[in-house]
């Protein structure tokens, strides 16, 4: 039986999707950032970097990272290279995403954190970005699902995620139609849930309801200071 | 910066202020001139209405006051120091903690959203001047009673009228105990039967003494509350001068046409 092979392999293809978000969430949000700056350089980096990103086939991007870069002695392993292509081609769309949210952000926002006597960092800490957060979530959670279904083109490097398995299980068994079908289904059981829950979740940030934790916090601090619900 | 001010020194002391703004793109730009050299001073305790048309500058101005818009020339005394000349003379440091002192309430009230009530009186406090949770709290909501909405600490900005965002937006202005408040037509996005509850909170900041300066368009509400009366013209102040000359004598021709509109 191949269960173990297939229950490694998902694992393997969870640690790409993760690693992979990480890295273009962060990326993303930075380029972002960069795209609303002052400065006139900075916006220009990372709209060439988005044009560049956003027009490449992510297989081109993750053959120049696995095959590309060992001929300039940087020899990388499949579990990086293939989380590498993932964050740099995710960022790309990541920033456009979070470029629109930060421009939803009224300019009222910014302007009333400066008037209470906000520092820039503390305004976008507080105020800016959580309210990114909430009207990039709908099209951030898209790219969540599209990233896990992307992995798979990790296989062409041997990157020993599901569709990798997959192909190897293939050639021993002879047995594509069962096989296939099978990882297809493992990789739906994954992503409708995933669907499911950035749909609840942007409920219950819509609802407020996601803070409970916080909520409570500040309910206890307003009952010691004798506030009565 | 801190501290009572000494007498006979103004809370803030505006000269000679110039403001243009750049529109348009390189090549078809146009500069339109806001503020033509504006001089006025507010002396502690003050209740300064500033009026005038539409355009006249007056938004302009009073953004003026807290840096929020950064004037092209002129200088900047508050409560005896220089804040700005020319340029900006404070650190980014100093910037903040003079925006503090400068209380700011906005037409369109500019709440935090994903915050409740409490948590938006409250997060300047915690978060720019440093004090701890249960402090900010206990200061937020007291100023949340003051303004009569004890009630509803625990609602989102959302599930307010305008008229009670209005008065969430000025405990959060009055939580950091400013020494003046700038309204910045408080009322004029508020449907007409709103408008008395945050008049009636205005009156009483003023009657306790507050240094107030309001751009509005209540012509009846300036002359009830203020001791001084700045009537704005094109980018000029045109005249000025206690209500009782402003309304009822004006010398100036524009400021005549400008007050007969609304006389009754």
């Amino acid at each position: 039986m191949y269960w173990p092979t297939l229950g490694y392999a998902t694992l393997h293809t969870l640690e790409f999707t993760v690693l992979g978000l990480a890295g273009s969430l962060i990326l993303g949000l930075i380029l972002a950032l960069m795209k609303i700056s002052q400065l006139r350089a900075v916006r220009g980096v990372a709209l060439v970097y988005t044009e560049i990103l956003k027009n490449t086939p992510l297989l081109v991007v993750l053959f120049v990272i696995y095959f590309g870069l060992p001929t300039i002695g940087l020899v990388l392993d499949p579990l990086i290279a293939g989380s590498l292509a993932l964050t740099v081609c995710y960022a790309a769309y990541l920033s456009e995403i979070f470029r629109a949210g930060l421009q939803g952000v009224p300019a009222g926002q910014r302007e009333a954190g400066y008037a209470v006597g906000l520092t820039t960092a503390a305004i976008y800490w507080n105020i800016i970005l959580p309210q990114t957060f909430r009207l990039s979530l709908a099209a951030t959670g898209n790219m969540v699902v599209d990233v896990l279904k992307t992995t798979s083109l990790i296989s062409a490097i041997g990157g020993g995620e599901l569709l990798t398995s997959a192909e190897n299980i293939t050639a021993a068994t002879f047995q594509p139609m069962k096989t296939y079908l099978l990882v297809g289904a493992i990789y739906f059981v994954m992503c409708g849930p995933l669907s499911r829950l950035v749909v609840r979740y942007e409920s219950a940030l819509k609802a407020g309801t996601n803070r409970k934790r916080h909520r409570r916090h500040v309910e206890a601090q307003l009952l010691q200071i004798g506030v009565a619900a | 910066m801190t501290g009572v001010p000494a007498a006979g020194v103004a809370a803030l002391e505006l000269t000679g202020i110039e403001k243009s703004f750049t529109t348009g793109r390189a090549g078809a730009k146009s500069t339109v001139r806001v503020l033509e050299g504006v001089s006025l001073s507010v002396q502690p305790g003050e209740h300064v209405a500033i009026i005038g048309r539409s355009g006249s500058g007056k938004s302009t101005l009073i953004r003026c006051m807290n840096l929020l818009e950064v004037p092209d020339r002129g200088t900047i005394h508050a409560s005896g120091t220089a804040v700005y000349q020319d340029r900006i003379l404070l650190s980014s440091k100093e910037l903040v903690r003079f925006r503090r002192q400068v209380g700011m309430v906005f037409q369109q009230f500019n709440l935090f959203p994903h915050l409740t009530v409490v948590e938006n009186v409250a997060l300047p406090l915690t978060k720019g001047v440093g004090l701890t949770e249960n402090a900010a709290l206990t200061r937020a909501a007291g100023m949340l009673a003051k303004v009569g909405l004890t009630d509803k600490l625990r609602s989102y900005p959302r599930e307010l009228s305008g008229g009670q965002q209005q008065r969430v937006a000025i405990a959060r202005a009055l939580a950091l105990q400013p020494s003046v408040v700038l309204f910045d037509e408080p009322t004029s996005a508020l449907d007409p039967e709103l408008v008395g509850e945050v008049l009636a909170v205005l009156r009483e900041l003023a009657r306790e003494g507050m240094t107030m300066v309001i751009v509005t368009h209540e012509l009846a509400f300036a002359a009830e509350v203020s001791n001084r009366v700045v009537f704005l013209d094109a980018g000029r102040i045109a005249e000025e001068g206690p209500p009782e000359q402003i309304f009822k004598a004006p010398v100036n021709a524009r400021t005549q046409s400008f007050v007969s509109q609304f006389a009754r």
